[in-house]
C-alpha cells in the first residue's frame, strides 16, 4: 500500500512554480508591484536589522553586542527536549550564554560568572559560558529557559517587514557581570 | 578476543545521545546528583573563525590489564571473562577511591551511596546478542561495537587509501 503521508516529487514538472511567471523567479513579480513603499525590493537585497550597528550607531555605542537567541545546540530540539532532566544535564551549566573569550577577557569574566543580558526592553541573568563556538561581539542565548526567558528581552514588534518572522537572531543587547 | 567500544572520533557530533542511552539504560537520575556512566567533552583549539572544535565520547575503557582492578583493597573490581567487561561489585566496594587514584582515564564515579559506578559495557545486553545503548544509539556511527583488530583494519584501508592519492598527486601515475 502507497504511504499516505508521501509527499508527490517534482510538482514543478506539470505547471511550474506557483509564482505569477510560472518560473522560479531572481526578481519577485509579486513584490515587484509594491517596489517604493518603504522595506519593499522585488529583488532580495541585504537590508541591516533594525537594531544594528549600522541602522542605530547611537543605541549600538550603549548596547555593543549583537544577541542571537536563535543558535542550538545539537542535545537540544528547540525548548522540547530542554526540560527534561536527561538532556538537561548534557549541559550542567545552564541557564547560559555563550561568549567569546575575547569578550569575557575585556570584561572580567571567568567560566559561569553570572552575567546580565540587557536590551533596551528588559535584562536576564544568566552564567557565561566561554567557547571559540561564537563570534566576537556576538552572544549566543539559548531559548526556552523559564527562569532566564531571552525572547522576552525583544521587542514584540520586532519583526521582518516583509514576512513577519521575529528578529530573534540580530538585535542588540549589552552584558555586564552581575 | 572480546568486541570492544571503539569511538571514531572524527565523526562524533557531540549530541550526547549516547549519555542519554547510558542514563536509560543505568537508570540514573542527574537530578538527584547522579552520573551517567558515559561522558561528552568538548575540545577547543585556536580561535574562531578557524578554531578547531572536537567532541570525545568517553567511558571505561575496560583496560585488559586493568590499574583499577589492580589497586581495589577489596576485589570489588573484577574482569569478566565471557565479556572482557571490567565490573564493580557493589556488595564488595567500601567506598575508598583507591580506583579513581589507580584509573589513568579519570572514569570512576561515586554512586549516591558513595560507592564507585562505571560503565559495565552494557553486559546484560551484550550477552543476550545486542550492541551496548549508547553504540545502538549513536545517530553518525561514531561509536562502534567490533573487535579492535576489525576497526583498525578498516581504519587502515583507509589510511592506504590516503597515501594512494597523496603519491598520485605529488608524482602523478607513473608506474604501472
Amino acid at each position: 500500500m502507497p504511504s499516505p503521508m508521501k509527499l508527490r516529487e517534482k510538482k514543478y514538472l506539470n505547471g511550474g512554480f506557483k509564482t505569477p511567471s510560472g518560473k522560479m523567479e531572481f526578481m519577485s513579480k509579486v513584490l515587484e508591484k509594491y517596489v517604493g513603499k518603504p522595506g519593499f525590493e522585488a529583488l532580495p537585497v541585504y537590508a541591516p536589522p533594525k537594531y544594528s550597528r549600522e541602522s542605530t550607531p547611537v543605541l549600538a555605542q550603549e548596547y555593543p553586542f549583537i544577541l542571537n537567541t536563535g543558535s542550538r545546540l545539537p542535545m537540544f530540539i528547540h525548548t522540547r527536549t530542554f526540560r527534561l532532566t536527561w538532556t538537561m544535564s548534557l549541559r550542567p551549566n545552564h541557564p547560559a550564554a555563550d561568549i567569546s573569550p575575547v569578550d569575557a577577557a575585556r570584561l572580567g569574566l571567568k567560566q559561569d560568572d553570572l552575567i546580565r543580558i540587557s536590551s533596551p526592553k528588559d535584562a536576564i541573568v544568566v552564567k557565561a559560558n566561554l567557547t571559540q563556538m561564537v563570534q566576537q561581539g556576538v552572544i549566543h542565548m539559548y531559548h526556552g529557559h523559564p527562569e532566564a526567558d531571552v525572547n522576552s528581552i525583544l521587542e514584540g514588534d520586532y519583526l521582518d517587514p516583509l514576512s513577519g518572522f521575529p528578529g530573534f537572531k540580530s538585535t542588540l543587547c549589552k552584558v555586564e557581570k552581575v | 578476543m572480546e568486541k570492544v567500544i571503539y569511538l571514531e572520533i572524527d565523526l562524533c557530533s557531540g549530541c550526547g545521545a549516547c549519555v542519554v542511552a547510558c542514563m536509560d539504560q543505568n537508570d540514573i537520575f542527574p537530578e538527584k546528583g547522579q552520573s551517567a556512566l558515559r561522558r561528552i567533552y568538548q575540545i577547543e583549539k585556536g580561535e574562531f573563525p578557524s578554531a578547531n572544535i572536537q567532541y570525545v565520547s568517553a567511558a571505561c575503557l575496560h583496560c585488559q590489564d586493568s590499574p583499577c582492578v589492580i589497586g581495589c583493597p577489596t576485589g570489588a573490581i573484577s574482569k569478566c571473562n565471557r565479556t572482557g567487561a571490567v565490573i564493580v561489585n557493589k556488595e564488595l566496594c567500601i567506598g575508598c577511591h583507591s580506583c579513581s587514584l589507580a584509573c589513568p582515564f579519570g572514569v570512576p564515579r561515586y554512586d549516591l551511596d558513595e560507592k564507585m559506578q562505571k560503565c559495565n559495557l552494557c553486559m546484560e545486553r551484550v550477552e543476550a546478542g545486542l550492541e551496548p545503548a549508547c553504540v545502538r544509539v549513536c545517530p553518525m556511527k561514531a561509536l562502534k561495537f567490533e573487535f579492535v583488530n576489525k576497526v583498525q583494519r578498516e581504519k587502515e584501508l583507509k589510511f592506504a587509501g590516503n597515501i594512494l592519492n597523496a603519491v598520485h598527486k605529488t608524482v602523478g601515475h607513473t608506474t604501472k
